[in-house]
């Protein structure tokens, strides 16, 4: 399995959420591509919530959208696989839901209160990037 | 008043702890080394290494914390004699039970990390795209 997460390269949260992961160990090799990229568009283009929500899709062409592309990112790393599962169940599925919307749809302001680097003008840029783990 | 029974205590005490920490290190040790040959089963050495260093743990908490419970107690009546033994044995059953789990639990995390590349997504996908080229 791979995972390929589309998400938002205009807003800074999500930027930094993308090294974060890259810096850690995963389970299943995890790319990182645009939302508004042309490749995005020609590959996952019918996806209905490409651009509007966080999307990921495995090698497959399967493909979970909002909270559940957020749990399944989780998912793919080691260190939060086990809070992942915890997320995905029935239990806590709602507030998981509930708190990945209040976030994603606060994305920009949240990025403003963090400290962290506005994207005006174009996409955001991270230069400690690192290269995911091989899978195992 | 004399403490009679305290001997008699500390006797009896010594050799249930003693026999019932290696009894539970045993059952322990056998069961364990099946949890750990279906994570390494290329390596059976690896897994009875692993096993008996759990083991060996065992053995030393418990019995610390055994040496520990033998201080002590009012043992001057038969009946505070067998109190005293009683709550000994209490704790200690107890301490094992907690020690007991909390392997059954590293066990369990052992196997549960080896398996995690072979483990489901945790959610069902909300669709699939056709991918022209893979």
């Amino acid at each position: 399995m791979q995972l390929i997460v589309l998400y938002d390269a205009h807003c800074a949260i999500c930027v930094r959420c993308r090294s974060l992961v890259e810096a850690q160990e995963t389970l299943v090799p995890v790319r990182f591509l645009d939302c508004r990229s042309a490749e995005a568009r020609t590959r996952y283009g019918e996806i209905p919530f490409l651009v509007h929500e966080l999307v990921v899709v495995d090698e497959r062409g399967r493909w979970w959208a909002g909270p559940a592309g957020f749990v399944m990112t989780l998912w793919a790393m080691s260190a939060t696989r086990d809070l992942a599962e915890w997320l995905a169940s029935p239990a806590l599925a709602a507030i998981t839901s509930w708190a990945f919307t209040r976030v994603s749809e606060n994305r920009e302001r949240l990025g403003w209160i963090f400290g962290m680097p506005t994207c005006e003008g174009g996409a955001c840029s991270v230069s400690e990037l690192r290269p995911t783990t091989a899978y195992r | 008043m004399p403490n009679d029974f305290l001997p008699a205590v500390y006797a009896i005490y010594a050799a249930v702890s003693v026999v019932l920490t290696i009894w539970l290190a045993r059952t322990l040790g056998q069961n364990g080394r099946v949890f750990l040959l279906d994570v390494f089963p290329d390596s059976t050495p690896m897994a009875d290494a692993v096993n008996q260093l759990l083991v060996v743990g065992f053995y030393l908490v418990n019995f610390g914390y055994a040496c520990l419970l033998l201080r002590g107690g009012a043992a001057g009546t038969l009946t505070g004699a067998v109190e005293t033994l009683a709550g000994k044995l209490g704790y200690l059953l107890l301490s094992l039970a907690v020690m007991h789990f909390a392997n059954l639990y590293v066990f369990h995390r052992i196997r549960r990390r080896a398996r995690a590349h072979v483990m489901p997504a945790p959610l069902a996908p909300h669709g699939q795209v056709h991918l022209q080229h893979a």
